[in-house]
């Protein structure tokens, strides 16, 4: 059952060399899923590392079977990025298609494309991060088949797996105590517990593993529409003081005071809309927030984007964001913008101090949840 | 200049005969109602009862009655530079005539046109400057003045005097109205529309509109969801749309009280025997001037659309016809309510067109 690191991910590689045409040589690798499956009504994630072999700094565009899952990516000369992108997996389906990466620098008019190998879908999925895979995995195969689980899968502990990897997964099995695992995988399955998900340790002895789960929160799942309120309220604000400026001018006896007053002062207070920005982030929210542990909040949230929000609109933390009610399209995981009006759901992790759009959330008091 | 030949103005006052030359100043006396209908004949508003009028085609009558010198909202000493202007008067720049070519070749006596100034009573103290400049160009040659004021005038040339009589009569006769050709002063009506622009009142309808917008804003806010779907940049264009029927309803209202409170303003433009050209531009002066201010405003909800996002162009086009909104509300609500309709109606008419407009 153990594998390599190679064989953690399905991964694909292509290098510059085969289009030959392309201004700036790029070598491209991917991986996608959980090895070689993923979790029934969960997340597909691709995570997408490109080399630049240039002598300069380019922007890339990606596209994942044909979608564009990001565009100008900076990449510095001879530098590296990683894109991490996900896509829903399709409910009912048993089986995950080959997808295409393609990649090209601007300004090249020629892509680089690779295909990633197909993918099996699997209901709850036990996911056991070992070491020592022989000797931990079948002992929890019945286990496993109590809990129905369709599969089990192990993957080492230097596994570079997400959060939103792990979302449908039945259960996720550790070998150690928290403090004994990676801290990047500490990190990512502190995650996965916060965010509803079971965590469970197989101990020395033990006849069945020892699992955690964090409690339950009601979170919202109607859409969020935006709010005009604010701008248009501000500019009916800025309406009054040009009233004012307005009045005040008309009153003035003498010509030149008034015109001077009526028009300096209107052009202020018009301008006072750039400088203000009366657009403002334009983000209504409407949402739930509660400690995750690790200086870390587990947020749940529907997003309203007006048409006058100041567009896009980039939100920091480890987000899964898309329009609400979405079923298809690429998420980008690594970099979430609220790019255009309507409604979009995001749940994630914010600082735990975060405000601005975090800021308006409901706080949800529950223990904070501790890996087992 | 004019001469009065056994001129009876109204019935119960004794024959006038009297003669009006250039570069006099003359005083009348008497019964105000006799005099003030005694201006009235030799400005050519009404026929005499008796006797005739003759009048030296150069001499253009300007009469200034107190309390019907100018629409309100437009300053009087503007008003009275455009109606001069437009009788053939030497321009006039801050009170003072300027002497130009006309004037001097007035003071010579050349076949120009040249004022006869007639002062109806006490003129607002905006005027009184207009008028005394008028009176000093009258002196040197320009035209003359005949000046019924109670509280009289340190120097005039010669008295006309009207007393009561006791004779029947004659029946009353519809007189012509002078007619002089001459170019349209295209000047002074400019200036009379910037005037009107930016006079006090103009600045105070244009506050009046802003401070529609902002409740316009305020209620369009307050029923997202209702009006407008919860977060569509619609809103805006209610608001753009709104402004511009405020500020038109404003712009008509506001001129449809103007011209319905200087019933005078028409018959007087049109005794100076000006061209139908320059009276029709001596109104829309006022009417357009007074609504520029208010189709400022009417743009700014469009100003604050234009967002960079592509539509700029349509979004400009919209601005200029919101604007124009308030501008056509005051043109047709001017002409219908200085015509012959009922009172508001103009105003209505205004409301309608300019609705019709910003609806487009």
């Amino acid at each position: 059952m153990r594998r390599g690191a190679a064989a953690i991910v399905a991964a694909a590689v292509a290098l510059s060399a085969v289009a030959a045409e392309a201004a700036v040589p790029l070598e491209v690798r991917a991986a996608r899923g959980l090895a070689e499956l993923v979790p029934a009504d969960g997340l597909e994630v691709i995570v997408i590392d490109v080399r630049s072999g240039a002598d300069a700094p380019a922007q890339i565009a990606i596209e994942v079977d044909g979608v564009a899952a990001a565009d100008a990516v900076a990449l510095a000369a001879r530098g590296r990025a990683q894109v991490t992108v996900a896509r829903r997996v399709p409910s009912g389906a048993a089986r995950l298609a080959p997808v295409a990466v393609r990649t090209r620098a601007q300004g090249d008019a020629a892509w680089i494309a690779i295909e990633l190998p197909p993918l099996a879908i699997a209901a709850r999925p036990v996911v056991v991060f070992t070491d020592g895979a022989a000797a931990v995995v079948p002992p929890l195969d019945g286990w496993r088949r109590a809990r129905g689980a369709d599969a089990i899968v192990a993957l080492p502990l230097d596994a570079p797996v997400r959060w939103p990897a792990l979302v449908g997964a039945g259960a996720v099995v550790i070998d150690r105590p928290a403090a004994a695992l990676p801290a990047a995988l500490a990190r990512e399955l502190t995650r996965h517990l916060a965010s509803g998900g079971t965590v469970c340790r197989v101990g020395a002895g033990a006849a069945e593993p020892r699992c955690a789960r964090a409690q339950a929160i009601a979170v919202p799942r109607t859409r969020q529409p935006g709010d005009v309120g604010p701008p248009v309220r501000a500019r009916a604000r800025l309406a009054v003081g040009l009233a004012i400026a307005l009045a005040i001018a008309g009153a003035l006896r003498r010509r030149a005071p008034r015109w001077a007053l009526g028009v300096g002062g209107s052009a202020l207070v018009l301008t006072a809309l750039a400088v203000v920005g009366i657009g403002g982030e334009g983000l209504r929210t409407r949402g739930v927030r509660a400690a995750a542990g690790g200086g870390e909040d587990w947020i749940v949230a529907e997003l309203g984007a007006s048409d006058l929000a100041a567009l896009p609109v980039p939100l920091d933390g480890a987000l899964w964001l898309e329009p609400s009610g979405a079923t298809a399209g690429v998420i980008r995981l690594d970099a979430p913008v609220v790019a255009a009006p309507g409604s979009w759901r995001v749940r994630g992790f914010v600082a735990a101090d975060a405000a601005g759009w975090a800021g308006g959330l409901r706080r949800i008091a529950r223990p904070t949840p501790e890996l087992p | 200049m004019i001469e009065l030949d056994a001129v009876v103005p109204i019935a119960g006052v004794a024959p006038v005969t009297a003669r009006l030359r250039a570069g006099e100043i003359v005083r009348l006396t008497g019964p105000a109602p006799a005099c003030a209908a005694l201006l009235d004949v030799i400005a050519g508003r009404r026929a005499p009862r008796a006797g005739a009028v003759r009048r030296d085609p150069r001499a253009v009558p300007v009469l200034v009655r107190a309390g019907e010198v100018a629409p309100p909202g437009v300053a009087p000493a503007a008003a009275v530079a455009a109606w001069a202007a437009l009788a053939g008067a030497p321009r006039m720049r801050g009170g003072a005539a300027v002497v130009d070519a006309a004037a001097a070749l007035a003071a010579r006596g050349a076949a120009v046109a040249a004022p006869v100034w007639l002062i109806d009573g006490a003129v607002p103290p905006a005027t009184v400057a207009v008028v005394e400049a008028a009176a000093e160009a009258a002196r040197g040659g320009a035209g003359a003045v005949a000046w019924r004021d109670d509280a009289g005038r340190a120097r005039v040339d010669h008295t006309i005097a009207l007393t009561a009589s006791a004779a029947a009569p004659p029946p009353r006769r519809r007189g012509p109205t002078a007619r002089v050709v001459r170019a349209t002063p295209w000047r002074a009506i400019g200036a009379l529309a910037a005037h009107a622009a930016l006079a006090p009142a103009a600045w105070g309808l244009a506050a009046v509109a802003a401070a529609w917008l902002a409740l316009a804003a305020w209620v369009i806010a307050a029923h997202q969801g209702y009006w407008t779907a919860a977060g569509s940049g619609a809103a805006l264009v209610w608001l753009a749309r709104l402004g511009a029927i405020g500020a038109a309803v404003i712009a008509a209202t506001a001129t449809a009280a103007r011209a319905r409170a200087a019933p005078a303003w028409p018959l007087i433009v049109r005794e100076t025997g000006a061209g139908a050209v320059a009276r029709i531009a001596t109104a829309l002066a006022i009417d357009v001037g007074g609504a520029a201010l208010l189709a400022a405003v009417a743009i700014v909800p469009s100003v604050w659309m234009l967002d960079g996002a592509g539509a700029i162009a349509a979004t400009l086009a919209a601005a200029v016809g919101r604007g124009a909104a308030p501008v056509v509300a005051a043109t047709v609500a001017g002409a219908v309510e200085r015509g012959p309709a009922p009172a508001g109606v103009g105003a209505v008419a205004g409301v309608v067109a300019a609705v019709a407009l910003a609806a487009l």
